[in-house]
């Protein structure tokens, strides 16, 4: 029952906190040759969400060290992680579950 | 096969890490009963995860995963924290009655409790990982791919194997020398996890960054490399740390090497007036 408590409590206390600044969208799809796209391109200090489609048939875990997110991603599901405001440069993200599966983000300065 | 053996070993020995620093740390204290229902119950709530974790993903507007974890990170943190302090005062209590008393005080069981929910938590994290890798190999391979599942289940064989090496090697160590840092060592583990969880609230937006690099060590120590991984998994190493990610590491521990310190002090000081007052 703990987890449940917590749960609720998380559920709570998410209702009070304020909204969000817009963060910019970025479709991506885990098919089984790859990431596509292989490279994103976003405006650098911004804030990005990334979705990624898993079409593949295993559970993927959509990882970049520097741009600070890990997240597993079951077969034909959808996830979502969120980084940024990124500093203008190269990023690398990968799916950990699987041998050079990996893809690029530019950030550019506008 | 070996790839999957490789993922499934690599996540099995990060939560062992924790588990054998933690049992380490704590050696001199009977514990095994709190180490191993701390395995179960991590064990229980990893199979249960995976099953929903699509369902918490899809909760509180997408970040229903990152609140998770971190809720979970922050939790472990504060038992950790709980432990240091009450080994601080207890664990010299302990040392100065005999072996009957102190099996009376763990009895008690005030202090067992921080350390089951710590390895709970941390076979939690790696566990629903391996729990749903296996279970969708499972799923996916058929009956002639069943070297993929052979391949995940010697990777958590292995994983223990190494584990527990491992912490047999750690526990050569003579006793004296890790009682005097195992405070140290649980501060720096507690302060790892709680910047962990910052970094993840902060990413998602709940607090602010405090400057998103503040340094990048990725020359001395890449997050990319082995090393860098089990860095990451027991002090909390990340090559770009965010600024609220390295305020909170050092404020969870100079708060506990305080409080753990002016504890001692207060112990002390009442001991002394006792004995003072005794002659």
């Amino acid at each position: 029952m703990p987890l449940r408590n917590l749960l609720l409590a998380i559920l709570f206390s998410s209702a009070c906190l304020p909204a969000y600044a817009e963060r910019l969208v970025l479709q991506l799809t885990l098919t089984p040759t790859g990431f596509s796209p292989k490279q994103l391109t976003v405006p650098a200090n911004k804030r990005i969400q990334i979705k990624l489609v898993n079409k593949t048939q295993q559970v993927a875990e959509l990882e970049s060290y520097d741009m600070k997110f890990e997240k597993i991603a079951v077969p034909n599901g959808q996830i979502s992680v969120f980084t940024g405001p990124l500093e203008a440069g190269k990023y690398t993200f990968f799916n950990d579950y699987s041998d050079h599966v990996t893809g690029t983000l530019i950030a550019k300065k506008p | 096969m070996i790839a999957v053996l490789l993922i499934v070993f690599r996540e099995v020995l990060e939560a062992g890490l924790i588990i054998s620093i933690v049992s380490a740390a704590c050696k001199g204290l009977a514990i095994r009963a709190q180490v191993i229902s701390g395995i179960a119950l991590g064990l229980i709530g990893a199979i249960m995860l995976a099953k929903f974790t699509s369902l918490v993903e899809s909760s509180l507007s997408g970040y229903g995963q990152e609140i998770f974890t971190a809720v979970i990170l922050l939790t472990a943190t504060m038992m950790l924290a709980w432990q240091t302090v009450w080994m601080s005062v207890k664990g010299r209590e302990m040392a100065e009655k005999n072996r009957q008393h102190v099996k009376s005080l763990l009895l008690d069981g005030k202090g067992g409790f921080a350390i089951t929910i710590v390895i709970a938590i941390a076979v939690l994290r790696e566990g629903s990982e391996v729990v749903l890798f296996l279970y969708s190999l499972f799923l996916s391979s058929s009956l002639t791919e069943n070297s993929m599942l052979i391949g995940g289940l010697s990777g958590v064989l292995l994983g223990i194997l190494v584990t527990y090496t491992l912490y047999r090697g750690i526990v050569m160590i003579p006793l004296r020398h890790i009682f005097s840092s195992s405070n140290l060592i649980l501060s720096i583990i507690a302060a790892g996890l709680s910047s962990q969880a910052v970094g993840i609230l902060a990413n998602i937006g709940f607090l602010p960054q405090w400057g998103s690099q503040v340094w990048n060590s990725s020359f001395l120590l890449s997050s990319n490399s082995w090393a860098g991984v089990l860095a990451h998994s027991v002090i909390g190493y990340t090559a770009t740390p965010m600024g609220i990610q390295l305020v909170t590491w050092c404020a969870v521990l100079l708060v506990i090497s305080f409080t753990t310190y002016r504890l001692k002090h207060t112990y002390y000081a009442t001991k002394e007036k006792q004995h003072a007052s005794h002659e």
